[in-house]
């Protein structure tokens, strides 16, 4: 990003808004023929990590907060008002389950809107669809094996709802079952797809600016907005898929459609 | 609180109940339009991902049977269509959870859920 945006002008322009989702390896990891190299995607994961740990952790225990306190208040209190919201009290124990979630995604989304120029490439770890995948599956496969130790054989209701005539059945068994092996899909997609697509198109009108020379000021002032508007997404997306998540697991609760 | 110097009187306490609760529900009415409006964007892409992601599943199944089988076209034709069917499955879904308003937040809880929606 940064030989995009403010090098740019010292002419022979790279505009390749993709080439802030490659990978490198930072440490060259081979054990057994897998590749597990230590890569700057990691390296953002384990950033996250450290970031969303010391927001919550470093805030301290003041009655009255402070700012970072707030921030790790506010977090809390909505994902468990969201937690009570969508599961009830049944679903108090998956708490820590779902602030885990929705902290790491959104650290990750925030993180990698954040840029230091030369020092650190900025990287959005969850731009890569194996990374959302990878969450996504966690959830339906846990929320799966929870539903099946929590209902037995039972859990396979799911597919056949209340009510249906048994004509129906071996047309709608299909259709719910495809649609259950669907969620994960749109679960890892919807994410993967909004910050993939919001950054290249950041990057797209950073090369804009740089291009059109003076005129470079209007991309510039469209490109604050749509900053704006990513941060708003960034938020919106980790949002969506923890309450997703709650709603799966609630299902998992609960398999009487 | 106060049981020993009784210099809290009930009514007082009541005031300040009242006073809560009004300052609560102004809060609440300040931070909702915002929240419904960003929903609406968040809404309209989940409508179109879950969509999509149940097609993209049911092409799937069906050119793996078919890979496997050696029947070419014929489960390719029927799970993309059984994959559309549950496409709309899941968006009829969302816009029942969601009172159709683009509000993320499930308004029936558990208890209630078995006779909502079938």
């Amino acid at each position: 990003m940064a030989s995009n945006t403010s090098h740019g002008s010292e002419g022979g322009l790279a505009l390749d808004p993709m080439h802030q989702f490659e990978i490198s390896r930072i440490i060259p990891i081979n054990i057994g023929g897998l590749d597990v190299s230590f890569t700057n995607s990691s390296l953002w994961m384990v950033l996250t990590v450290i970031a969303v740990s010391a927001l919550l952790l470093l805030g301290g225990k003041r009655i009255v907060p402070g700012r970072l306190q707030s921030v790790g208040e506010i977090i809390y209190e909505f994902i468990s008002n969201m937690v009570r919201d969508t599961m009830g009290d049944e679903g108090r124990k998956f708490f820590p389950f779902i602030l885990t979630l929705f902290c790491f995604i959104l650290g990750a989304n925030m993180l990698g809107l954040f840029t230091l120029p030369v020092v650190l490439h900025p990287f959005t770890v969850t731009s890569h669809i194996i990374v959302t995948f990878a969450l996504a599956a966690t959830v339906w496969l846990g929320a799966t094996v929870y539903g099946f130790y929590k209902n037995g054989l039972g859990y396979l209701k799911l597919f056949a709802p209340s009510g249906t005539p048994m004509v129906m059945l071996p047309l709608l068994v299909p259709i719910e079952i495809i649609s259950y092996l669907s969620r994960p899909v749109s679960l890892s997609v919807r994410l993967f797809a909004n910050m993939m697509a919001g950054h290249t198109m950041l990057k797209v009108f950073a090369a804009f600016v740089v291009a059109l020379g003076w005129a470079g000021v209007v991309p510039l002032a469209v490109m604050v907005g749509f900053t704006g508007l990513e941060f708003l997404v960034a938020f919106l997306q980790a949002f969506i898929f923890a309450i997703l998540s709650c709603m799966y697991i609630n299902d998992a609760m609960h398999p009487s459609h | 609180m106060g049981g020993d110097r009784n210099r809290p009187s009930p009514e007082r306490l009541e005031k300040l109940g009242d006073r809560l609760k009004k300052a609560q529900v102004t809060v609440d009415e300040r931070s909702r339009p915002r929240q419904r409006q960003s929903n609406a964007l968040g809404f309209a892409f989940r409508i179109t991902t879950e969509l999509v992601a149940a097609v993209v599943v049911g092409v799937g199944i069906g050119w793996g049977l078919d890979k496997w089988l050696d029947s070419k076209p014929w489960f390719l034709i029927l799970f993309f269509f059984v994959g559309v069917a549950a496409g709309v499955m899941n968006v009829y879904r969302v816009t029942q959870s969601t009172g159709g308003d683009g509000s993320v937040r499930r308004s029936d809880l558990p208890s209630v859920k078995e006779d909502d929606d079938d």
